[in-house]
């Protein structure tokens, strides 16, 4: 039994008042008899005419202190079940910056000691949630006593990848009110991070409180934030390295840097990185190298960042088909992709060429071509995604800068004059969105990439801004290269193709570990990314050759690798989340309420009868 | 928390918070006009069948109802004797002596009158109880009257107070309403005074049959009032009435009892253990009135008001030999 409203139980103090009413004396009432001599000498304690006498023996009394006790408890909100402990709901950070070794042996390992120890404060009856905050929340342990969520605890491990706090409270939220039994009082969410967490927007108030522990304590860091290998317009045989190293300290560094080609050192500088400033390196690859590689030899608090390595595309050329109106603005940016033949084609010539890239402007045709696809400005009922309206005069609002598609671009400056409100279909994603809707959505259909723009960049006047160039350069590269992205980003899917014949897949991940993968269907999609470094596939086909893919997870970009500790990470409105009030356990006062009612009918029922 | 309220107030009277007289005890029950309502045409048919038992022969003169130990010319033929000289001739029965060839004179009873005094005891005791106990007294009281009434006896209602005084004497049924009026009449207050009524009865010079209603409650003093009336000539019977209240009281709470008749005041608290202390005493005390009773042979019934009084008149009262 817990009580929810405790402090009830001090009304069980007016029965020391209740008790001395029945203890003192009260005026007698009077009463006419007609033997006052059969009563004389009777009870000489009371004729003696004491203030305070003896405890009755009274019914009433009884009556009435069982029904203070009653009421007493049913104000107390009693509660049953076995919720009456707390419930807690820790998120532990799993991303990077928590293998920041600014304390020993790391923040993760800080972060699981703290946890710990919180655990040893947990009563029997209190139960927990462990969450890992990972880029997608991982429920690990649902209302557990102290021993499971420890053994749990032991289970997580860190990974490269950026967490995503609003979907992990989200998940906690989601998690409480899915609690049959009731949340006990104190409970709360307690979040275990260095801080370096994006701000959970768009998230409503919380059911608990929210705490968080901060660990870690600078974030003396220097890593690789970009490395791209580009062929040189005009020259496809000639390959250069560009680099970017950051250095996220508040005081400049000087860091060792080694550029390599397939392990072997191409070149070892030394770079001067200004407090928290950047350094730009470019150096030429060699013809035929397959990977590139840049590393930091410093020793700083976080070593996934100090590497960085991709693959050198294919030096092949490609087919490209064209259809459209008005295909000039199209046309001068395609030929100036290296290795790109281009076919044009008016929308009412429309043939299926056999291209690798199909670019389809505001036309769709009745069958798909088999390549990949660029639906530009797509008309109504296209077959591929719904255009639920228009949108006037609109800017981009987020876009994701990271994603392949919107490299070195900055969109945030767009204006469009005028663009389509698309729905996300469930094959795709929304990579660039408006203030009313998506704008930009990509995805995997039928095992092709398709891109949709939901704009026409010629009637923007986009075709005008180097963004246009740029936009389509990433547009073909990502559609052209479908599974052989230069590097991805941690626990970013990648869908590698699995010959007909292999009669064994093999998945070696950097850290030595080995996954078998389905094969015969063609392709192998692979969610395990969480560990930076050199993924390689083996394949063994049917004549006993073994055949091998390699892709690189590499943690470029600065949000995860700015690993300067927050005192508080930038939570929703504080007052929202502290004043969530704690959802208690159902009560049972009514039963209570009805002793207590009955009692003091029986007790007016006995006044009554006694007169 | 009725019982707390109660309780509270009373110790806020006590405290001065609270008038002392603002609750002053109700549960007297005084008596009403309606106690005539019993005695209904039917009771009073039945009653006409039942007689005053006298315990001794008639005092109210000659030609009554009643057997008399007296021998008197009347056609009620008790016994045979020898003639003896001086014997009326005319008493002679000549079909023995043609028979017999001796002489027996018949032996015939007298008839006498009864002079019943319904004392009843207007003590301010009296008008306590519910049912009233002077309500119930006169429904008695107007019971055994009627009963005398109707056997052309004399009826006479003596109040046991000092300022009570001895009624008209009535006989037969017509003065029933009469008997009525007397008994409506009577109040209650004082204490219970009987021997200066028995003046007023020797000054008539009546004796008789007394039937004294009471309740017998006065801390001293019944037995010689019993023994007064016996000296002067009348044979009492002695009904005691209580009321349910007096026999069985209820514990609980403090109680300041006031004795109506002395205004002797005992504060008392009304716990089981004092209830049963006072049953005791009160059983005592009645057994102690039984006791001097039956050693005088005086009738004696303990009634209380509670019980019907059709059923006190036409079984309790014959089982004690008060009627017949």
């Amino acid at each position: 039994l817990s009580l929810g409203q405790p402090w009830a139980l001090a009304l069980l103090t007016l029965a020391l008042p209740i008790v001395a009413v029945y203890l003192l004396r009260g005026n007698p009432r009077r009463r006419s008899t007609s033997a006052a001599f059969l009563w004389r000498g009777l009870d000489e304690q009371v004729t003696a005419r004491r203030k305070w006498r003896r405890p009755p023996r009274s019914l009433a009394l009884f009556l009435q202190l069982l029904a203070l006790l009653a009421g007493a408890i049913a104000l107390a909100r009693p509660a049953a079940g076995e919720v009456n402990g707390r419930q807690v709901i820790y998120v532990l950070d799993a991303s990077g910056s928590m293998q920041s070794t600014d304390i020993q042996p790391s923040r993760f390992e800080a972060a699981r000691s703290a946890l710990r120890q919180e655990l040893a404060k947990l009563s029997d009856a209190d139960r927990g949630t462990l969450i890992r905050l990972g880029e997608l929340p991982e429920v690990v342990a649902t209302e557990a006593d102290r021993t499971e969520l420890s053994m749990a605890l032991d289970r997580i491990e860190p990974g490269a990848a950026p967490a995503n706090l609003r979907a992990a409270l989200a998940a906690a939220s989601q998690h409480v009110e899915r609690i049959p039994s009731g949340i006990g009082q104190d409970s709360e969410i307690v979040v275990f991070s260095d801080g370096t967490l994006a701000e959970p927007r768009g998230i409503g108030p919380l059911p608990l409180p929210v705490r968080f522990v901060k660990v870690g304590n600078n974030g003396a860091n220097q890593g690789v934030s970009a490395l791209e290998v580009r062929r040189a317009a005009g020259e496809a045989a000639r390959l250069s390295g560009f680099a970017r190293l950051t250095n996220y300290d508040e005081r400049p560094a000087r860091v060792p840097v080694r550029l390599a080609a397939d392990g072997v050192t191409l070149e070892t500088r030394s770079v001067e990185l200004p407090a928290r400033g950047r350094a730009e390196l470019s150096f030429d690859i060699p013809p035929g190298a397959r990977s590139v590689s840049v590393a930091l030899a410093g020793d700083d608090g976080l070593a996934l960042d100090d590497r960085g390595q991709v693959t050198v595309p294919e030096n092949r050329r490609r087919s490209a088909l064209l259809v459209s109106r008005s295909p000039e603005a199209w046309q001068q940016a395609l030929s100036a992709l290296p290795g790109l033949d281009l076919v044009t084609q008016a929308p009412p010539a429309y043939r299926d060429v056999g291209a690798e890239v199909v670019v389809l402007d505001g036309f769709v045709p009745p069958s798909l071509p088999g390549g990949q696809l660029l639906l530009v400005n797509p008309p109504n009922a296209n077959g591929l995604v719904d255009v639920v309206g228009d949108l006037r005069d609109a800017h981009i609002t987020s876009f994701d800068s990271d994603h392949p598609l919107l490299r070195s671009l900055d969109l945030g400056s767009i204006r469009l004059v005028k663009a389509s409100r698309l729905a996300v279909p469930r094959w795709a994603s929304s990579v660039a969105e408006t203030a009313g809707g998506p704008l930009i959505v990509q995805g995997q259909l039928d095992g092709r990439r398709v891109v949709v723009l939901g704009f026409d960049p010629l009637v923007s006047g986009l075709e005008k801004l180097v963004t246009f160039p740029i936009l389509v350069a990433n547009t073909v590269e990502y559609l052209g290269s479908s599974g052989a992205d230069p590097w991805v980003s941690p626990r970013q899917t990648v869908t590698l193709p699995i010959a007909q014949d292999a009669r064994q897949a093999v998945l070696e991940r950097p850290n030595g570990s080995r996954q078998a993968l389905p094969t015969g269907a063609g392709a192998v999609t692979i969610n395990s990314t969480d560990q930076v470094g050199r993924y390689t596939l083996y394949q063994q086909l049917g004549g006993g050759e073994p055949v091998s893919r390699t892709f690189y997870v590499d943690l470029f970009g600065e949000t995860e690798a700015d690993t300067a500790p927050r005192e508080r990470a930038p939570w929703p409105a504080a007052g929202s989340l502290e004043g969530a009030s704690p959802r208690l356990a159902p009560s049972i006062w009514m039963p209570f309420v009805a002793v207590c009612l009955g009692l003091l009918a029986v007790e007016w029922f006995y006044f009554i009868r006694r007169g | 928390m009725s019982v707390l309220a109660r309780r509270l107030s009373s110790v806020a009277r006590r405290s001065g918070l609270i008038s002392r007289g603002a609750n002053r005890s109700q549960d007297q029950c005084r008596s009403h006009a309606g106690w005539r309502s019993p005695l209904d045409d039917a009771l009073l048919r039945r009653l006409e069948r039942l007689a005053v038992s006298p315990r001794r022969e008639a005092a109210g003169g000659l030609g009554g109802e009643h057997r008399s130990r007296g021998r008197a010319p009347s056609t009620d033929f008790v016994d045979y004797r020898g003639y003896l000289p001086g014997d009326d001739f005319r008493q002679i029965d000549w079909n023995v002596y043609s028979r017999l060839d001796q002489l027996y004179v018949k032996q015939t009873e007298a008839r006498e009158r009864l002079t019943l005094h319904l004392m009843l005891d207007c003590s301010a005791s009296m008008d306590l109880g519910d049912p009233n106990k002077l309500d119930y007294a006169r429904q008695l009281a107007a019971a055994v009257g009627y009963v005398s009434l109707v056997r052309y006896d004399r009826v006479q209602v003596v109040s046991s107070t000092r300022n009570g005084g001895v009624g008209r004497p009535l006989r037969g049924k017509h003065r029933f309403a009469e008997l009525l009026a007397a008994l409506a009449a009577l109040n209650a207050s004082g204490k219970a005074f009987l021997e200066p009524r028995l003046a007023d009865l020797r000054r008539g010079g009546a004796a008789g049959q007394a039937v004294v209603i009471s309740d017998m409650l006065q801390p001293e003093g019944y037995d010689r009032e019993l023994e007064t009336l016996a000296a002067a000539g009348l044979r009492p019977s002695v009904i005691q009435v209580l009321s349910p209240q007096e026999i069985d009281p209820e514990s609980g709470g403090d109680l300041e009892l006031e004795d109506v008749e002395t205004r002797e005041r005992v504060e008392i608290g009304l716990s089981p253990q004092a209830v049963s202390v006072y049953r005791g005493r009160l059983e005592e005390w009645c057994r102690a009135i039984e006791r001097y009773c039956a050693g005088r042979g005086i009738p004696y019934l303990r009634l209380s008001t509670s019980e019907p009084l059709e059923r006190v008149v036409l079984v309790t009262m014959r089982q004690a030999g008060i009627l017949n």
